[in-house]
């Protein structure tokens, strides 16, 4: 079976990337052994084949359950019986410490939760998830992203949730400011080279230096605030720059050139920005530069679906591409970040788990997902799925620049820190980020000082099982240094 | 016979009894203990299966920096923002101990901040403290120097806002034990000071003061442990930023046990602050009791 399983996700892998991918895919169609000729039609069969009439309980946060995900939800009752009763509406920073206590009390109280993907290798160990692989080719689901980000529902081999909001950071400037001839002339007499796209990150600071005029405009306004996933845009850079986390004995290799290279541009954008980024999260920031208080940004593409918005006083003023990258190893490579990737998971311990996958494949279809992404109303769930990218709704919604844009660098999105433990994990090198990026500490310190806090959580996890893991971490990482056109 | 009544056993009380025990101290005790004792990760494993690993987890708190500095940055907003209440707590009672036209109006608008959700605070002060925001603006128009304080984005500022921010919600609570115990004040001390020509400086610092020690003192205790364990609005205003700046206790307990998951850290460092807070109560019944000794001295009746 597992043969059979890795088979059948190898060839669909190549084939898809013959068909013009690059793009990581999971496609059960050819093994579903419930009839139907699309992967809805199979959900909807499959969910009355349990003969059942039941309401499921979802965590979620309200944000992401609206509109046209809420809808389907509706319509899948109506076929099949089968639908969502009891919502937990949560903030999706405070799912996590809910999902763990929910686990560790081996509650069946939800049935599907959504949580960020970098919780799956922690949430699995737990024993909390339901693998999903034997539904997916029960049900012949399709599952296929532009990048990696379906690797991150992957855990030791089998997904364990299926993406809703792909999340990949891209880089957005103001075109109105970068088009004008005075600025390029102006630019041009100071570098004496033309103003073009950054392409790594010395480009961008540069550029950033450059239309830096407060108090009216700031060069950039990347979050560097806790808990507000300042560790994303660093991880970016390590990445680039050819850094890993940790050695292949789980030994922390943050303290290197890469690391310390990436430090350094994390904080360089410190005197680019205004005061506030540090202490700021997305609430903050979106208004700010969709008001016109920043040149450039590198961010969620969420933010750029809300800056082009109608009312929005920067609406049809933003550029975007690719995030820079780094010639560190001799060549330009260039990392985006996704995370969170928010999957739909299940409870392994539903009494109706079965009923809640497929409800999850119904929503989470090449189909339906796009359905869900190109919603004007709901601009969480972002794009992730080579379908998304081609459909007009969804062009229209994150303007035809902005999907090319979050198309690229979802072929170049890599995961968080993707290993049991990675709140703490990710939390440890945030604290030290934020701390050296308000002056406690140096950059080179706050890498040191997460070498020494991580080694520690290395020691209480245990090194053989999260050895173990780097696998699954590493294969949702990018093939490519460069995305294709 | 009603001796012998009052000493029997209330069976009646029994049920609560045990559904006290059963809810709150064998959670609390045994399970605290068990966690504190026995290293434990909530994805790693069963519970019961945690390995035993003695005060290894104790020390390892006691020797990590991150729990000291919470621990004092817990003391300073807990004991600044203590005083602060009481003293403008105390100013308001002082003024309306006297009933007058429109006292009720004040006293509603005086107790308002205690009323509101901490979480709205917390977002509404975010909006308020911004660097372009309506206090800076406020502050710019008054001194007629252009303000742009970034309150929460500094490490001094951002720390004094949370204290402020505490004092606006709190005070109302100190505002309302002051005001209960002047309300409540023999008035007869005061008529004779009055009547043997003492002054109201002296009335107050000699006569209503000490009287008024026991409320103070039970105001302050109070009011600081409440602080030690603010948690809601510190979490939505900076979540313990700028850097690490405003990590309380709350915050790095909320951190250590529901981020990181290390429940067994989490369990042996509430035991630790339980033991710090315990020591400041027992001192605080201490000093409780020697003032009311002493109002009972003062105002024993003679023979």
């Amino acid at each position: 079976m597992t043969d059979r399983r890795t088979f059948l996700k190898g060839t669909a892998a190549a084939g898809a990337s013959l068909l013009g991918g690059p793009f990581f895919a999971a496609d059960f169609a050819w093994a579903a052994s419930v009839p139907g000729d699309t992967p809805e039609q199979r959900a909807i069969n499959g969910a009355k084949a349990l003969k059942k009439n039941v309401d499921l309980n979802i965590l979620i946060w309200g944000q992401y359950f609206n509109g046209r995900m809420r809808e389907l939800a509706a319509e899948f009752k109506e076929k099949t019986g089968i639908g969502i009763g009891g919502v937990q509406d949560l903030g999706i920073v405070a799912i996590p410490g809910k999902v763990m206590a929910e686990s560790m009390a081996r509650s069946s109280a939800f049935d599907i939760v959504h949580v960020g993907a970098g919780m799956i290798p922690t949430l699995a160990n737990a024993g909390y998830l339901q693998p999903f692989d034997k539904f997916m080719e029960k049900g012949g689901m399709v599952y296929r992203s532009v990048g990696p980000q379906v690797e991150q529902t992957r855990y030791h081999g089998e997904y364990y949730g299926f993406v809703t909001d792909g999340n990949v950071h891209m880089t957005g400037l103001r075109k109105d400011l970068f088009d004008n001839p005075t600025e390029r002339k102006r630019f041009e007499d100071k570098h004496g080279k033309p103003m073009k796209w950054p392409e790594t990150w010395d480009d961008y600071l540069e550029l950033a230096k450059f239309f830096t005029r407060p108090p009216d405009l700031y060069g950039v306004s990347d979050l560097r605030s806790r808990k507000w996933l300042g560790p994303i845009w660093f991880l970016m850079m390590l990445y680039s720059n050819g850094g890993f986390p940790f050695g292949s004995d789980m030994t922390p290799t943050l303290y290197t050139d890469a690391g310390r290279k990436a430090v350094e541009w994390y904080l360089g954008t410190k005197p680019y920005s205004t005061k506030d980024i540090a202490v700021w999260g997305t609430t903050q920031n979106i208004p700010f530069v969709a008001g016109g208080g920043a040149f450039m940004w590198t961010y969620w593409t969420g933010g750029p679906a809300t800056a082009e918005r109608q009312n929005s006083k920067t609406h049809g003023k933003w550029t975007y591409g690719v995030v820079p990258g780094s010639r560190m190893q001799g060549r330009l490579v260039k990392r985006s970040v996704s995370d969170p990737v928010i999957a739909v998971t299940v409870n392994r311990r539903s009494q109706n788990a079965e009923a809640a996958y497929w409800l999850c494949q119904y929503w989470c279809t090449p189909k339906h997902s796009t359905e869900i992404v190109a919603d004007p109303k709901l601009t969480f769930h972002d794009a992730w799925a080579p379908e998304h990218m081609k459909d007009p709704r969804v062009a229209a919604k994150y303007t035809p620049g902005g999907i090319e844009g979050t198309a690229q660098c979802l072929q170049v999105s890599s995961p968080p820190i993707l290993l049991p433990g990675n709140l703490e994990f990710t939390d440890l090198l945030d604290k030290n980020l934020a701390d050296a990026f308000v002056g406690t500490i140096s950059g080179d310190e706050a890498l040191k000082k997460t070498e020494a806090e991580w080694r520690d959580v290395v020691k209480r996890v245990g090194s053989r099982l999260l050895v173990k893991d780097l696998a699954s971490y590493k294969a949702a990482f990018p093939k490519i240094d460069l995305p294709k056109a | 016979m009603a001796r012998r009544q009052g000493r029997r056993f209330k069976w009646f009380i029994l049920p609560v009894v045990t559904v006290l025990i059963l809810f709150l101290l064998v959670p609390i005790i045994f399970f605290q203990i068990f966690f504190s004792l026995h290293q434990w990760t909530a994805y790693i494993g069963e519970w019961w299966q945690a390995e035993f690993v003695g005060l290894e987890i104790f020390a390892d708190v006691l020797g990590d920096a991150r729990f000291y500095w919470a621990l004092v940055r817990s003391l300073i907003f807990a004991g600044a923002s203590t005083v602060l209440c009481l003293v403008i707590g105390f100013m308001l009672a002082y003024l309306m101990r006297e009933p007058f036209r429109g006292r009720g109006f004040f006293y509603l608008l005086f107790i308002t901040p205690m009323l509101v959700v901490p979480l709205a605070i917390g977002y509404n002060y975010e909006m308020l403290l911004v660097q372009k925001g309506p206090f800076n603006q406020l502050l710019s128009w008054i001194t007629g120097q252009e303000i742009q304080v970034s309150w929460f984005a500094e490490a001094v500022p951002a720390f004094l806002s949370i204290i402020f921010i505490e004092v606006w919600n709190w005070t109302p609570f100190v505002f309302i034990l002051m005001l209960a115990g002047l309300s409540g004040m023999p008035k007869e001390p005061i008529e004779a000071a009055r009547v043997l020509g003492a002054s109201p400086l002296q009335i107050f610092f000699q006569i209503q003061l000490p009287l008024l020690r026991p409320v103070i003192v039970l105001a302050l205790i109070l009011r600081f442990l409440e602080a030690l364990g603010e948690y809601p609005k510190v979490w939505s205003l900076t979540r313990g930023g700028p850097g690490s700046y405003t990590e309380t206790m709350p915050v790095y307990l909320y951190i250590t046990s529901w981020e990181h998951f290390n429940i067994s850290k989490g369990a042996a460092v509430s035991y630790l602050v339980l033991l710090i807070v315990a020591a400041i109560v027992y001192l605080c019944i201490r000093i409780l009791l020697r003032e009311k000794r002493a109002l009972e001295t003062l105002y024993r009746p003679s023979a």
